[in-house]
């Protein structure tokens, strides 16, 4: 087998429109300035994308790449990133996956995959080493995302099966604008860029890599730091607990700390929180593990719900399709699941969405007779239901009793997310998602959206510090970007209700991010890498804490994160000191924050929904809201942005960020 | 709507607080008695929980009379005639019930017997047959569910003739409830949770049956709001006294509640239930709650739609449109039933609790001439009671 050393800059090319392909070589300092994974196809895009396209028209661009660990056997090493113009916020959405897709695109000898373009027909894009085929996808359209990957698998001609697949369900062909990417069993989640491979025809894409052996360009010193990381990941606490308990782990801290959404964000706790936290799923639902692969953290799991083997819901699963609807029923959740998971549909968005559309029905801003039972055959059901039980049907008053959609029951759920995922109905409306819905309807104030991507399931009014992290996320309400709640909350090392020190916190934070997704190593492996080291292990808790809050500048560089800088220059070659990869990472933070604001992002969109400065957490006696506008400007500062959020050319310069892309395309 | 006329009546004395059992001496005593007869069960003595009571007594110079710990579950006419021989053997003058429903009944039997100075039960069954005072009662209730202890009712099992004695006198109510949480203290999760949901049913039914009043509303929405905001706690950490307390006084308003109000079908099912597959009163209750509600929603639409206040508070109670209230009132007892299911593993149906599907007919046919559907709000017959038990079997 013939070896790559590290990375290939090879990048795969592909049209739709006229079916070709080609390859183009990224340059060996892009590489440097963007490491890979997200910032190197930040970059890519960049070059390639025109401001103001419409983002499921044929002029958008989705990109795919590698990361650099990926394929390397590096602890958490089996994931990698999309990058695309998205088609519910309008602006820039990445993603990330812990599938097979990565693994076998970069064996197949590739460090990116450009697809461009719209195809007449329905198609499925198949490419190894050195062809790519266009195949017809006809008898593809319409099924669901695990049927898709099992025919298209079944329809290989090797034995070996080495393919692994990108591939869509229904709401990524109805254009559900945060329908995903499926990739075995977990999901290029956020955004809808399911819905851009929808608007291009394009149902699925089968990368057979196994060509190249990926190895390190420094063996040795590529072992030793394996060693020291995998030693990290099997002592710290965290990871610990999200192994034994998946990402649920999180539950009692978040219901503790009065930031678990219930009934669209308005309470921050619930006394059936227990009945979702990870060590009750693990008990009732009996969970084995079920991760990406390779990992080492194993915060997948599956187990029995409903009778059958399914996977266990993630937190953010749990809270927005549960708790935020006011379920707490694990097999209800799993259900949910299943249905977005066939249909390829962000759980996030939809749960979000749905906690809106429930609060406005409350509010009489839309008729419950709007979504009940949209498809056909439950209509049908329903009205033989009505039929046969009209005397029941009716209150005292008069007023018809049925309903479909109403906090805290589970009753219409499923209803709803299909009719989503088929586009049916007032499903149809609900698939361009809360912030869509709030403009055409009213109900501003409670659509849980930054930028019109949904919140994720942290209340920013228990952690201050995730409240800016979410308004100036650069994709939209993500608690992934900066996941300040693990300082404030679930480590206890930074006071949550405070705006001090949460600028420095959300920009180092969003700087080492993005240098992690270039990587492209797993998001949790950061509680590891960062607390294990000596100095953040030893530095007695109280101090850590009071350095953090009044001298944060001293604190950050207590934070020991050369692992990732150590890892990157034995798999590449190119050294790297802990200084340049946290520069390399402000710079594509920068980057596709500057590209954000071609496409019209300013300071005005860097707001939080109403709820969370205006109102409190009912029963919260502190009274919390977000105090955003001081952390803003504060943080713009930081960043060197203007008053109106725009990376000034003196920051474009200094980060080496071309202000004009080059002419890729 | 205030009923053009009702009756309410309750004069227990209730003691409640932490060491409230340390004051039986001089109630006792204030009640006129000197050698108390004290009858529990074995696993009220195996707790230790006889023995906490004998310290209270401490230097305060009252005699127990005699001690009978062998109550059975299912208490029966002979045991109750045992008990009175002892009684009687003893010369004691006075009864300290402790323990759950079993024993609380049962000692009211024997009060029946040594007050009538008779041996033969039977005579004194049915409604307003008693007709003197009684001995001094004292009931200490070790579970938190039943009710008992203010109640006029007692039912003592005739295994000779297979019957079930009922027993209705206001002479039946015990003079004193002794509410002590460490008398609760040590009752298992699952029984927890089964006899929370027995208080639950007791206030809730009583909320929207034909003869609520006034001041049976009171008592059902307090202990309501009181076992709502301490149910869940009691169960998953029952070593916690103040939940413990506040769960015995929720029983304890919840009785005072049915005990004027009277029950309806969720009580006639379980009853039922209980009778032909012994399914234990509690978790009978637990499982007929929703369907019970759901039942009765034609009529009683708006009163099942204001108990949303006290079970699921003032912040949802706002904000459910009043259409929509008793549909999320039902809702969040569908909810409450499923938390205690993990917490616990109480039984949501009928087939969890062991009954086989051949049986619902013959519940139904029970169920429709049980005592307790004489005041449910909407009637109902056998065909109506077996659609009830099929979607509660599974």
């Amino acid at each position: 087998m013939e070896e790559i050393k590290g990375f290939s800059n090879k990048i795969l090319e592909i049209n739709l429109t006229d079916k070709s392909w080609s390859v183009s070589e990224a340059s060996n300092e892009d590489r440097r300035m963007f490491l890979g994974g997200k910032g190197l196809g930040m970059k890519l895009l960049y070059d390639r994308l025109k401001p103001g396209v419409d983002p499921l028209g044929e002029e958008n661009i989705l990109i795919i790449m590698p990361g650099v660990v990926t394929g390397t056997g590096a602890p958490c090493s089996g994931r990698f990133e999309a990058i695309s113009k998205s088609p519910l916020t309008g602006i820039i959405a990445t993603a990330s996956c812990g599938g097979p897709f990565g693994i076998q695109l970069k064996t197949a000898g590739y460090g990116g995959l450009v697809i461009r373009g719209k195809s007449k027909d329905k198609c499925v894009v198949w490419f190894d080493h050195n062809t790519v085929e266009f195949r017809d996808a006809t008898d593809l359209w319409g099924l669901d995302t695990v049927e898709t990957q099992e025919r298209v698998l079944s329809s290989s001609k090797t034995e070996s099966k080495k393919e692994a697949i990108l591939a869509i369900g229904p709401a990524g062909e109805n254009l559900v604008r945060f329908a995903n990417i499926s990739s075995g069993h977990r999901f290029l989640g956020r955004g809808g860029l399911g819905a851009v491979m929808g608007s291009k025809n394009l149902k699925a894409v089968v990368a057979k890599g196994a060509h190249y052996k990926i190895v390190p360009a420094e063996p040795e010193k590529f072992q030793k730091v394996k060693k020291k990381a995998t030693q990290f990941i099997k002592n710290d606490a965290v990871t610990i607990s999200m192994g034994k308990f998946g990402t649920a782990t999180n539950v009692k801290f978040v219901n503790k700390g009065k930031m678990l959404p219930v009934w669209n964000y308005s309470f921050g706790d619930h006394e059936h929180a227990f009945r979702i936290s990870g060590e009750m799923i693990k008990e009732k639902h009996d969970t084995k593990v079920h991760t990406c692969k390779p990992c080492s953290i194993m915060c997948g799991h599956k187990g029995t719900f409903n009778g059958k083997e399914a996977p266990v819901p993630e937190y953010e699963t749990l809270t927005l399709l549960g708790s935020n609807l006011g379920v707490f029923d694990t097999d209800a959740i799993s259900r949910f699941n299943d249905i977005c998971n066939k249909a390829g549909m962000d759980t996030i968005s939809a749960g979000g969405t749905l906690g809106w559309v429930m609060e406005a029905v409350e509010k009489g801003l839309i008729s419950p007779d709007l979504f009940v039972c949209s498809t056909k055959s439950k209509q049908d059901e329903l009205s033989a239901k009505k039929e046969s039980s009209d005397d029941v049907d009716k209150t005292q008053s008069g007023t018809p009793r049925k309903y479909s959609l109403m906090f805290g029951s589970i009753d219409g759920i499923e209803d709803a997310l299909e009719s989503i995922a088929k586009g049916e109905g007032f499903g149809k409306e609900m698939g361009l998602g809360s912030r869509a819905l709030s403009h055409k309807y009213g109900g501003k104030g409670f659509a849980i959206q930054v930028k019109g991507l949904e919140m994720a399931g942290y209340d920013p009014r228990g952690s201050y510090g995730l409240g800016l992290a979410y308004s100036v996320a650069n994709r939209g309400a993500c608690h992934l970007s900066a996941s300040l709640m693990a300082f404030e909350v679930f480590l206890g090392l930074l006071k949550p209700d405070t705006a001090r020190s949460k600028p420095q916190f959300v920009k180092f934070v969003e700087d080492l991010t993005c240098g992690v997704n270039a990587l492209q190593t797993c998001h949790f492996t950061m509680y590891a890498y960062t607390l294990e080291p000596m100095l953040t292990k030893y530095t007695p808790k109280f101090i850590l804490k009071n350095l953090m809050l009044w001298l944060p500048e001293l604190a950050l560089a207590l934070f020991d994160f050369s692992i990732y800088p150590s890892l990157f220059s034995s798999i590449t070659g190119i050294k790297m000191s802990s200084k340049e990869f946290l520069k390399a990472g402000e710079r594509i933070h920068v980057l596709e924050r500057y590209m954000n604001t071609r496409e019209g992002i300013r300071s005005r969109d860097d707001a939080l929904p109403d709820r969370m400065v205006m109102e409190t957490i009912v029963r919260d006696k502190k009274k919390r809201v977000v105090p955003l506008k001081e952390m803003l400007v504060k943080y713009y500062k930081l960043r060197g942005y203007n008053n109106d959020g725009v990376p000034v050319p003196k920051l474009l310069e200094r980060l080496k960020i071309p202000s004009q892309p080059c002419c890729s395309s | 709507m205030l009923p053009s006329y009702y009756e309410f009546h309750n004069p227990v004395k209730i003691i409640s607080g932490n060491k409230a059992l340390d004051n039986l001496p001089s109630e006792l005593e204030i009640l006129g008695a000197k050698r108390p007869m004290v009858v529990t069960d074995k696993g009220v003595a195996g707790a230790g929980l006889v023995k906490t009571f004998i310290d209270s007594f401490g230097s305060s110079g009252m005699t127990i009379g005699a001690i009978f710990d062998d109550v059975p579950p299912d208490s029966s006419s002979e045991v109750v005639e045992k008990i009175t021989a002892i009684f009687r053997q003893n010369k004691c003058d006075s009864l300290v019930a402790l323990g759950g429903g079993s024993v609380i009944d049962t000692a009211k039997g024997v009060n029946i017997l040594v007050t009538e100075n008779s041996d033969d039960l039977l005579k004194f069954s049915g409604a307003e047959v008693l007709k003197k005072k009684m001995k001094p009662l004292v009931v200490i209730p070790t579970t938190s569910g039943t009710g008992s202890e203010v109640t006029v009712v007692a039912v003592i099992s005739d295994i000779k003739r297979n019957l079930k004695m009922p027993f209705a006198s206001t002479y039946l109510l015990p003079d004193i409830a002794l509410l002590d949480p460490r008398m609760t203290l040590t009752l298992p999760p699952k029984m927890t949770a089964a006899t929370a949901m027995d208080a639950m049913c007791h206030a809730v039914e009583s909320y929207i049956n034909l003869q609520k009043n006034p001041m049976s509303d009171a008592y059902a929405v307090a202990a309501i709001e009181m076992i709502r905001k301490n149910i869940l706690t009691a169960v998953s950490d029952g070593t916690n006294a103040q939940v413990r307390l506040a769960m015995a006084n929720a029983s304890t308003m919840a009785g005072i509640a049915f005990s004027n109000s009277m029950v309806g079908v969720v009580h006639a099912l379980g009853h039922a239930a209980g009778g032909i597959c012994h399914i234990p009163h509690g978790v009978a209750m637990n499982i007929f709650l929703p369907f019970g509600l759901e039942y009765n929603l034609p009529k009683c639409h708006e009163n099942i739609g204001k108990l949303l206040l006290p079970i699921a508070g003032a912040e949802v109670y706002a904000r459910t449109p009043e259409s929509r209230r008793a549909e999320q009132t039902i809702n969040y007892i569908v909810e409450l039933r499923k938390a205690l299911n993990d917490l616990c593993g109480l039984p949501m149906n009928l087939k969890q609790a062991g009954v086989t599907e051949d049986k619902l007919y013959e519940i139904a046919q029970a169920a429709i001439n049980d005592p307790s559907i004489v005041m449910n709000p909407r009637e109902m017959d056998a065909n109506d009671a077996l659609a009830i038990l099929k979607k509660a079997f599974q």
